[in-house]
């Protein structure tokens, strides 16, 4: 039996945006069944990554349920747009890093889910190193 | 001193959560603290003249001498005490052809006061005076009644002095710093009045769409101090001065059990009836006290030598590509080695480890605004220095979040002599470039 | 700050995402899996305790069984302690209903010797499971105890690496292992900071 799955992309190629800019995007899904899908996320956040735990913030968010009477069309690509806001910008830092993504995230039956997401970059900050004391 | 505004939050004043930390209110805060312990040296020294010196000054002063026969011996018992004793001989005496016989020792017996722990000192001295025979005395004139047979001050009475004088020295020193500081900082307002129509308006980013900026710290935080020579007056990070008042909580503390154990301790001495494990704590206590002292007056010595390190901005927050305008005061008397301002970005991780929660700093930028060597600051002609500040168009703009950060200080370092070195911090702001700037 | 060319969103393998508890399958000794260490709290009536020094894998042995103890059919109700929190609140100890509990808690030495005890009354009184965590015994049938050695520290690290990333060999981790005594946690720290610093796109 084929796992459905999602695709996830973005319009534009080199994943690199400045504040301000519009994130355009679109999905696929890739199911047998549209009755597979139970519930659909879209959403594009910023998180943190390094040594410490992890900050999440989600800036656009949009979902559909079957549950609560959602058609999900799983033969019609869906669409996005959000315009990104003025920070926090992409950082490659040493301890702490600032990334941003747009993820689907499929819900299927007995708990299962599907996700795709794609890093883009938020503005052009250079590597961070670390500078001795 | 912006430690006492961060810390004692009646007397600052509050931007929402943050604590802004006013001088002239931190100032005030510490003379509140130090004024506190003058007067309790005070009313300790109150205590001590009154119980101990005034009635042997009443004495020096107004009795007059004679001569008595010792008719008796007895060891009084203190009726709240039974523990506590004192001598007391009775004596004869004649003043104008009128004959008394009373009961006397020294200069406390008449208040129902002299009485000390155990009996074996007392005894000692009853011993001293033999039945029958003449000893000098000295009566009061106006009540011819009360004699005593010994007057004067022992070292006890002059090691009970020390302690609340101690007090005084310290507190008053302080207060009356406070109090010449603050005549400056007086002036300094009505110069703020003053120019404040004189300084630069920034001029406000108006041509993008969307003010907001998610994850970055707000700017207000640090900018409702107005500076004197530029705009705003940068807030201290993690002020030396608490170390100060610490150290000076505790010395106060310390001093206070080391007196009390001192004082039961001498006392058993002077009963002839030494408790010298008692005697050894609390000379142990004393060495702790001398040791909380000596640090203490050397937090002073620092606070009052190093002065304040003010620093003033143009403009804030900054924005990457720009260039703003610094000042630099440094206030104190210090033959400076040297002297530098620097600004600094940390990223800040925190993490939990297992049921502990630690963090982990790690600088990625640092940059030399200015280094001075062989600089004298004297008491009033403070170091001054107009300096420029470039951001690079590359700068990561501050972050804030729960767990994670980028932070921006500029950071003044200097060594004098005779001190340790000495570190403040003064945290700033880089915002991202608004959106429309950003995009050309 | 100097510039460097498009960075294309490099990670590091020992970042507390890719290495928190939950993130890396638990790997279980020879003859151990998770339906055993079940098994074993079963026995006892669901009470028990997970066992170990610092930093070998208690947090992240509940993380793998917590799943597993959910798909079961029971309600689990996960506390996790950090720094002094001597009480649980009030709030979220208490299912809404009497359901086939499991109550979780990691960092279990936290609590107060009284809270403790108030803890185990409750969970007796109203027949709920009980799984903690600590470093010593703690007055619960102990279900397991966690242990770290070189080979599982190498294996580990080998698995977070991406394919033919040499960046950190099995003498990087042995110094490390050895350096924290055999705690993994800061182990995979220090790994961190080596393997930041060693990096060729910087």
């Amino acid at each position: 039996m084929i796992q459905p799955r999602v695709t996830l992309h973005l319009h534009n190629g080199s994943r690199e945006y400045q504040p301000g800019d519009s994130l355009t995007g679109e999905y696929r899904l890739d199911v047998v069944n549209r009755w597979d899908i139970r519930a659909m996320e879209v959403s594009v956040l910023w998180y943190t990554e390094g040594k410490g735990d992890e900050d999440l913030q989600v800036h656009y968010f949009y979902r559909l349920s079957a549950d609560d009477g959602d058609y999900i069309n799983p033969f019609r690509p869906g669409r996005f747009n959000t315009k990104l806001p003025n920070s926090p910008l992409s950082y490659e830092g040493v301890i702490v890093k600032i990334r941003w993504c747009a993820r689907v995230r499929l819900f299927l039956p007995h708990g299962k889910e599907a996700v795709d997401e794609a890093i883009f970059r938020v503005g052009r900050i250079p590597y961070a190193r670390a500078v001795l004391p | 001193m912006d430690l006492v505004a961060r810390r004692f939050r009646f007397l600052v004043k509050k931007r929402r959560n943050r604590q802004t930390g006013s001088p002239q209110v931190a100032a005030l805060g510490q003379t509140v603290l130090f004024a506190l312990l003058f007067v309790v040296g005070i009313v300790f020294l109150v205590a001590v003249l009154w119980y101990q010196f005034l009635p042997e000054w009443r004495v020096i002063r107004n009795y007059q001498r004679t001569t008595c026969v010792v008719r008796d011996a007895r060891l009084g018992q203190d009726p709240n005490d039974v523990d506590r004793h004192r001598p007391e001989i009775q004596i004869e005496y004649e003043v104008d052809g009128h004959g008394y016989t009373i009961w006397t020792y020294d200069a406390r017996f008449h208040s129902g006061r002299g009485y000390a722990p155990g009996s074996q000192r007392q005894r000692q001295i009853l011993d001293k005076f033999v039945v029958g025979q003449e000893y000098p005395c000295w009566f009061d004139p106006k009540v011819p009644d009360r004699a005593i047979l010994v007057h004067g001050f022992d070292w006890t009475t002059w090691v009970m002095l020390l302690l609340p004088v101690s007090f005084i020295v310290i507190g008053g020193s302080r207060v009356g710093y406070i109090g010449i500081t603050w005549g400056k900082s007086t002036e300094r307002k009505a110069v703020l009045v003053q120019r404040a129509s004189q300084l630069e308006l920034f001029e406000p980013e108006t041509d993008y769409q969307d003010d907001s900026y998610p994850a970055v710290p707000e700017a207000t935080d640090l900018t409702n101090s107005p500076g004197v020579r530029l705009k705003y007056r940068l807030p201290i990070e993690r002020s030396p001065t608490w170390r100060m008042i610490i150290s000076g909580m505790v010395f106060m503390v310390v001093t206070a059990v080391t007196a009390l154990f001192l004082d039961i301790a001498i006392q058993t001495h002077v009963a002839n009836n030494p408790d010298w494990l008692l005697t050894l704590f609390a000379g142990s206590w004393l060495i702790v006290s001398a040791a909380a002292l000596s640090y203490f007056l050397r937090q002073i010595v620092i606070n009052m030598r190093a002065g304040l390190t003010i620093v003033e901005i143009q403009s804030h927050p900054l924005y990457p590509g720009r260039q703003y305008d610094l000042f630099l005061s440094q206030t104190g008397r210090l033959q400076l080695h040297w002297i530098e301002m620097s600004l600094c970005c940390e990223e800040i991780a925190t993490y939990r480890q297992g049921t502990n929660t630690r963090t982990a700093r790690k600088r990625v930028f640092w940059q030399l605004l200015l280094r001075r060597e062989n600089v004298e600051v004297r008491q009033n002609t403070p170091l001054e220095e107009q300096l420029s500040l470039s951001v690079s168009a590359n700068a990561m703009h501050s972050f804030k979040a729960m767990h994670n950060e980028v932070h921006w200080q500029l950071v003044v370092r200097g060594k004098a002599e005779g001190m340790p070195a000495f570190k403040r911090q003064f945290p700033v702001h880089i915002y991202p470039l608004p959106c429309k700037k950003a995009a050309t | 700050m100097s510039c460097s060319p498009t960075p294309r969103f490099p990670e590091n393998p020992f970042s507390t995402r890719k290495t928190r508890p939950g993130a890396i399958p638990y790997v279980f000794p020879l003859g151990i899996d998770c339906e055993a260490i079940l098994t074993r709290l079963a026995q006892h009536d669901w009470r028990g305790a997970i066992v170990g020094p610092h930093g070998s894998g208690k947090s992240a042995l509940l993380a793998t069984l917590i799943p597993a103890i959910k798909s079961g059919g029971h309600l689990v109700v996960h506390h996790e302690l950090h720094d002094g929190q001597r009480r649980l609140s009030e709030k979220t100890i208490a299912p809404k209903d009497d359901a086939d509990v499991v109550i979780v808690v990691d960092g279990y030495e936290q609590l107060s010797r009284w809270n403790r005890m108030r803890l185990q009354h409750r969970c007796r009184r109203r027949h709920w499971g009980v799984l903690v965590t600590s470093h010593g015994e703690v007055g619960l049938p102990t279900i397991f105890r966690t242990g770290t050695n070189m080979e599982l520290a190498c294996r580990l690290v080998r698995e977070l690496l991406p394919l033919a990333d040499k960046t950190i060999s099995d003498t990087d981790v042995s110094a490390a292992f050895t350096r924290h005594e055999g705690n993994l946690r800061e182990t995979l720290f220090t790994l961190y900071d080596l393997y930041e610093s060693r990096r060729e796109d910087r």
